[in-house]
């Protein structure tokens, strides 16, 4: 055992979670080396300080206060009328029938559940004012008026099946909003209607009452976003005219290359014929955005259209979107880069199927574990971007099925923060996997939710600006997550990089319009090539239009 | 060989009420001791406590004994807090560094510890137990929950994935994460300087 793994496990052996051959290695080296073991004596003081934290002795009337909430739930009555001789047997039958039916009943009783919470969720969802294929951003603002926030849905159609129970204390589930009845989602309601006996055990009650609450979240947050798209899209704010024009060029390009079902085709441009979906749907998110002059509205609609059925088309049977066998991290930067295009387009204009939606998401959950369990290939890091960012962007669109899309969420950032070595930071000299981390990291909150978090990962920014100074830090995706994180931030920095940038961006751009430059590509941005560049450049160019400071 | 809580879960699952004394005994301490590592404040922890035993009370028919009894108990624990957490009641924005709102906070909790607790207490928790909270609530949401089963609770890393729902990995890593934000927040690497704060003048 090195130096470096015996502090690494310090933490670990000391709350004895190792198994105990490891753990006495540990202790052998750490006995050996004077260093390890003062590093291993501060864990271990640590430890205990923390250890020792408590909560001072409970109030007295703690027991007193709980056993009048529970009267009021009957358990004085159960007291009295629990009879010992029955006891014996009655407790058996029932581990018996628990075990026989527990399963199928919870998995009943879950499905129906999530049913109903997405019937809920999808009433509450705004009113659809876009016009088929309209585009936020080129088409004439739609007035929103802040009296109207889209959470304040139409008149309230209580679900009929399920009553939650009442909240908790402390947990605030007031503003609920149903949508307004129609066909649909009466047709929804009455067949996943469950009859009232059992009634829906109380964890179900208790996720029911949690998404909700979520949803309102949600729709907040979408309420926000889209309101920021129109209202700075429409008149370019933050985009220089450089800028502009550099899009409007790339974007001419990309729909040049669009094929008649509404793909495109990367190997015609030095890429591989398997990121054909994932390149789409960059195409789609790049198109998809508003701040692109002098391209007809009328057109890029159109295509989007187009391009959004064609990816649509390529679910298989599992519900992946754009399966490559035998290349996890190409299949999973094609699946994450649809499922992105489709909550982005749920967000501006609701033309998403609901279903696909959500089953997008829980996919994603699965794919991104599967390559948790094996070693690490050419493309992870790209492809777990994309997968972090589409779990951001079907987050902030409210997908709602899924109940622990924060679970996944928060998974997904932790695996991010958790890779980075914070002491490296201040230094400025993080090794290349951990500076791709970090910025991942940073762009991920800003992006989507358009509030900074500041976190112990946060990097200075001159350290950001190394993805353009250092050739092996070169790489679309990473440049755009670098330039979403310093637009959140602002300031002085986010000025230097933005000069920078379009410098940068100038150089590789073609006469054509696309872009091509020599980057440090992985599996994913090789089998991209030039389609995957160009969109991504779209989409960093229009950050500014796109994110909130 | 079934495990002793397992025993009272069941027993009370069956109909056994009378065992929920027992039952409370068992998880008061466990679960104040959590809810205040993970919001600070001695009231809203036990409010958290007294309402986890009113659902547990309620489900009490869904234990089933291939459940650990501590994950059954703290994963109601778990999401409780988070409805908590949610309604911005629990702890508005303390890890910000909005400093009224640190002060209030600060206040709450002396005067909660100066109307029911002797001054010896008092005085023990407005110095290393301060710190240790300030330093605590630092922390991101992930990394207190894990350190207060890890460390408060001495749970395995599998227990605590069970409960919050994440791999072993993550909670491993937080665990990490963790200890080493609570050294720089704690300033341990540097030797020990006196006490910073409202010191004894
Ligand atoms: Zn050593």
């Amino acid at each position: 055992m090195n130096c470096t793994e015996c502090v690494d496990l310090a933490v670990h052996v000391l709350l004895g979670q190792e198994a105990t051959e490891i753990a006495a290695r540990w202790h052998e080296h750490r006995k050996s080396c004077s260093a390890c073991g003062a590093e291993a004596a501060r864990v271990a003081e640590l430890l205990k300080r923390v250890r020792s934290y408590d909560a001072p002795p409970t109030r007295a009337t703690f027991r007193t206060e709980l056993r009048e909430r529970l009267t009021g739930l009957g358990y004085d009555d159960l007291l009295r009328e629990a009879r010992p001789r029955d006891r014996v047997a009655a407790r058996w039958a029932w581990v018996r029938h628990r075990v026989r039916t527990s399963t199928a009943v919870k998995l009943a009783l879950a499905a129906a559940a999530v049913v109903v919470v997405s019937a809920v969720a999808w009433q509450a969802r705004d009113e659809r004012g876009t016009l088929p294929g309209e585009l936020v951003g080129l088409a004439p603002a739609q007035p929103e008026s802040p009296s109207a926030p889209i959470e304040n849905a139409p008149a309230t159609t209580p679900a009929p099946a399920v009553e939650p129970s009442p909240p908790p204390r402390g947990a605030s589930r007031a503003d609920v909003a149903f949508g307004a009845p129609d066909e649909v989602q009466d047709k929804t309601l009455a067949e996943t209607a469950i009859d009232p006996t059992p009634p829906l055990p109380p964890d179900v009650l208790e996720r029911l009452e949690l998404a909700t609450e979520r949803l309102n979240r949600f729709a907040t947050a979408r309420h926000l976003l889209r309101k920021r798209l129109r209202g700075e899209a429409d008149d370019g704010a933050g985009l220089s005219p450089a800028a502009e024009t550099a899009m409007r060029d790339a974007t001419r390009w990309l729909l040049d290359q669009q094929f008649e079902d509404g793909s495109f085709d990367p190997a015609r441009f030095e890429g591989q014929p398997e990121a054909r979906v994932g390149v789409t749907a960059l195409a789609m998110l790049a198109l998809q955005r508003g701040g692109v002059r002098g391209v007809p509205t009328g057109l890029l609609a159109q295509r989007v259209t187009r391009g959004m059925d064609w990816l649509r088309s390529t679910r298989d049977d599992a519900g992946t979107l754009g399966m490559v066998k035998g290349a996890d991290a190409v299949t999973l930067f094609n699946h994450a880069a649809a499922t992105m295009a489709f909550a982005e387009r749920y967000v501006l204009s609701g033309r998403v199927d609901e279903a696909l939606l959500s089953d997008a998401v829980l996919r994603l959950d699965d794919l991104n574990r599967q390559r948790q369990g094996r070693e690490a290939q050419d493309g992870d890091v790209v492809a777990a971007r994309f997968a972090a960012l589409a779990l951001e962007a079907a987050r902030s669109a409210g997908v709602p099925t899924v109940l622990n899309l924060d679970r996944v969420v928060a998974q997904a950032r932790a695996e991010f923060e958790g890779s980075i070595d914070t002491s490296l930071i201040a230094s400025g000299s993080l090794p290349v996997p951990q500076f791709q981390a970090a910025v991942t990291a940073g762009a991920i909150d800003p992006y989507y939710t358009a509030a900074p978090v500041l976190r112990a990962t946060t990097l200075p920014v001159p350290t950001v600006m190394q993805v353009l100074e250092r050739p092996e830090l070169r790489e679309p995706s990473l440049l755009f997550c670098a330039t979403i994180d310093l637009h959140a931030r602002g300031g002085a920095g986010w000025a230097t990089f933005e000069a920078k940038l379009l410098d940068e961006l100038a150089q590789t751009q073609q006469r054509n319009g696309s872009f091509r430059a020599e980057y440090a590509f992985d599996a994913v941005g090789r089998a991209g090539g030039v389609l995957y560049e160009t969109a991504l450049g779209v989409l960093t160019l229009g950050v500014p239009v796109r994110v909130a400071k | 060989m079934t495990h002793p809580d397992a025993e009272l879960l069941l027993r009370l699952a069956a109909g056994e009420v009378e065992v929920f004394d027992r039952i409370v005994d068992r998880f008061e301490r466990p679960l104040v001791r959590y809810f205040h590592a993970l919001c600070g404040d001695p009231q809203l922890a036990e409010d958290c406590a007294q309402e986890v035993f009113v659902r547990l009370f309620k489900a009490r028919e869904r234990y089933t004994p291939d459940a650990a009894p501590n994950t059954f108990v703290f994963r109601i624990a778990k999401n409780l807090w988070i409805d908590v957490y949610r309604s911005k009641r629990a702890r508005p924005e303390a890890t910000s560094i909005d400093a009224t709102s640190d002060d209030e906070d600060e206040d709450r909790a002396s005067n909660l510890v100066g109307s029911s607790r002797s001054p010896i207490e008092a005085i023990g928790l407005a110095e290393d137990q301060q710190r240790l909270r300030a330093a605590l609530l630092e922390l991101p949401e992930g990394q207190r929950a894990v350190l207060a089963l890890a460390i408060g609770q001495s749970m395995k890393y599998e227990r605590i994935a069970e409960i919050l729902g994440i791999p072993v990995g993550t909670v491993k890593s937080r665990v990490h994460a963790a200890v080493a934000n609570l050294r720089k927040l704690l300033g341990v690497d540097v030797d020990a300087d006196p006490k910073k704060g409202p010191g004894p003048a």
